[in-house]
């Protein structure tokens, strides 16, 4: 068995298109998770007894359900009932649905790290809502939240391929269409491998730089 | 520091506080008045309203009956023309919470901000200094607690005793017309409770407009102008401090005095 990445030479284009989709398609899910969260996290917080009920049953089933059955569910069941949207589209709401609920509970358990009586102590001295959310709240749910945001936005990417069973072309698509030409698995999946591991990497070095930047401006504003 | 002088003006005045959470009843008609200067400690059991009285009186949680003044002004209800009252919104109460101080048993300072910073936040955001005329008055308050040399330091950082302190400062700073003290000891060591009454008794010799919830029976002997005994949502005696704590004429109050000086026999 050899190792020869030359095969690869004609499909460096095709790899690097389905890469470039599988970048927009995060960007896009990424974008949807994060505005399902906070809707779900304030219907929740805000919402009557009914609708945190609805969200809460709504967390338990999609929390319990792999995601391929329910790309599978929203890609093949939905155009029975008339539903036909393209697949890139039901891919990222897919993504957005399952990933979501996670967000929501990621959000609400920093909140609730934040102590109550900090919150009352802004209130007592007449700051409004935003001012407590923005100078009280977020400052210390942020360094909670971060790493497990990231954490999950690490799994998105990763989970991501999935959506090459629903034919939308992104980069383990790319790649399989390439295997099956070239009959080489070991030299693409090995790219393909480095590529995701390279970017989730990269997210991760990210935020640890920004979580030291987070710490440095603490240090700074003690020393203005 | 008479409360009967007649030149002083009211700073606070409640009338027929009334509160309930579910079916029981923890404020049932409390009348107060405060004058400007004036001290008043408010002790009572455990369960008996106190804490639940100030959270009225600046309307953190807003009674379900009853009207509180500050310095004339009403507070979370606004009196229209036609003799009807309305709810303040949010926006109109939170300048009315801005004249009143409160300081927490839990001190509840803000972690993430050193000790300028804590004492700085409400004087940037609420009252919209610039940061140079903020870190001024900050800094004198702080030296006022006797932490001038501690404004770089982060909360946790600091000794319970310290913490409150600066929990003292950041109201202070905000130049509240009364500010209202609920059980600022009581979270405390032993041996940390000293500095926070010492730093309080200056504030009583400067004339400030306080309300206090203390179990701490003699600071409230010492420095209050009055004492009231609250005990199931009423308020049952109040007066002098020597009246009161010598003379009770309630039999809730001979109790709770007379178990406050076994608890204080035995530690």
């Amino acid at each position: 068995m050899s190792f020869d990445l030359d095969v690869l030479s004609g499909h460096w284009l095709e790899l690097a298109a389905g890469f470039g989709n599988t970048v927009w398609l995060c960007a896009a899910a990424t974008a949807m998770t994060s505005m399902v969260g906070v809707l779900l996290t304030v219907g929740q917080r805000r919402g009557g007894p009914w609708l945190g009920a609805m969200i809460r049953g709504y967390t338990a089933l999609t929390l319990g359900l792999p995601l391929l059955v329910l790309l599978y569910m929203m890609f093949f069941v939905l155009p029975d009932f008339g539903v036909l949207l393209p697949a890139p589209l039901v891919g990222t709401i897919t993504i957005a649905i399952y990933y979501g609920p996670y967000v929501a509970e990621v959000i609400q358990a920093a909140m609730s790290a934040v102590p109550v009586g900090t919150i009352e102590a802004g209130f007592a001295m007449g700051m409004s809502p935003a001012t407590i959310v923005h100078r009280i709240i977020a400052p210390q749910a942020l360094p909670i939240l971060l790493p497990t945001l990231t954490g999950l936005l690490i799994g998105l990417i990763k989970d991501s391929a999935l959506l090459s069973v629903i034919s939308i072309h992104e980069f383990m698509f790319a790649a399989k269409s390439i295997v099956s030409e070239t009959y080489a698995p070991l030299e693409v999946y090995f790219v393909v491998a480095m590529v995701y591991w390279a970017a989730t990497s990269a997210i991760h070095f990210l935020t640890r730089l920004w979580e030291r930047r987070i710490d440095a401006a603490r240090r700074d504003n003690l020393l203005r | 520091m008479n409360a009967s002088d007649g030149m002083r003006t009211v700073a606070l005045r409640a009338h027929g506080i009334v509160k309930s959470f579910g079916t029981s009843r923890i404020l049932d008609g409390i009348d107060l008045t405060v004058t400007r200067g004036e001290t008043v400690c408010i002790l009572g059991p455990s369960g008996s309203g106190k804490s639940t009285l100030l959270r009225c009186l600046n309307w953190l949680s807003p009674p379900d009956e009853g009207i509180v003044w500050i310095g004339g002004q009403r507070i979370g209800m606004r009196e229209n023309p036609d003799g009807t009252t309305a709810r303040c919104s949010d926006r109109e109460i939170r300048p009315q919470r801005s004249r009143i101080g409160m300081v927490f048993q839990s001190f509840n300072l803000w972690p993430h901000m050193s000790v300028l910073e804590n004492v700085m936040e409400g004087l940037l955001s609420v009252k919209r200094m610039n940061r140079l005329a903020a870190s001024d008055l900050a800094i004198e308050a702080l030296h006022q607690v006797g932490l001038g040399g501690k404004h770089a330091s982060m909360p946790m950082n600091l000794s319970g005793g310290q913490q409150q302190r600066v929990g003292i400062a950041r109201t202070l700073a905000m130049k509240p017309e009364i500010i209202l003290f609920d059980e600022p000891t009581s979270a405390l060591d032993p041996e940390l409770v000293g500095e926070v009454l010492a730093v309080m008794r200056g504030l009583v010799l400067n004339e400030t407009t306080m309300i206090v919830v203390t179990h701490e029976i003699g600071f409230a002997r010492d420095l209050a102008d009055r004492i009231i005994f609250m005990d199931r949502g009423k308020i049952l005696e109040q007066g002098p401090p020597e009246k009161v704590l010598d003379t009770p004429t309630s039999p809730r109050l001979q109790q709770f005095l007379y178990r406050f000086s076994q608890g204080l026999s035995r530690s």
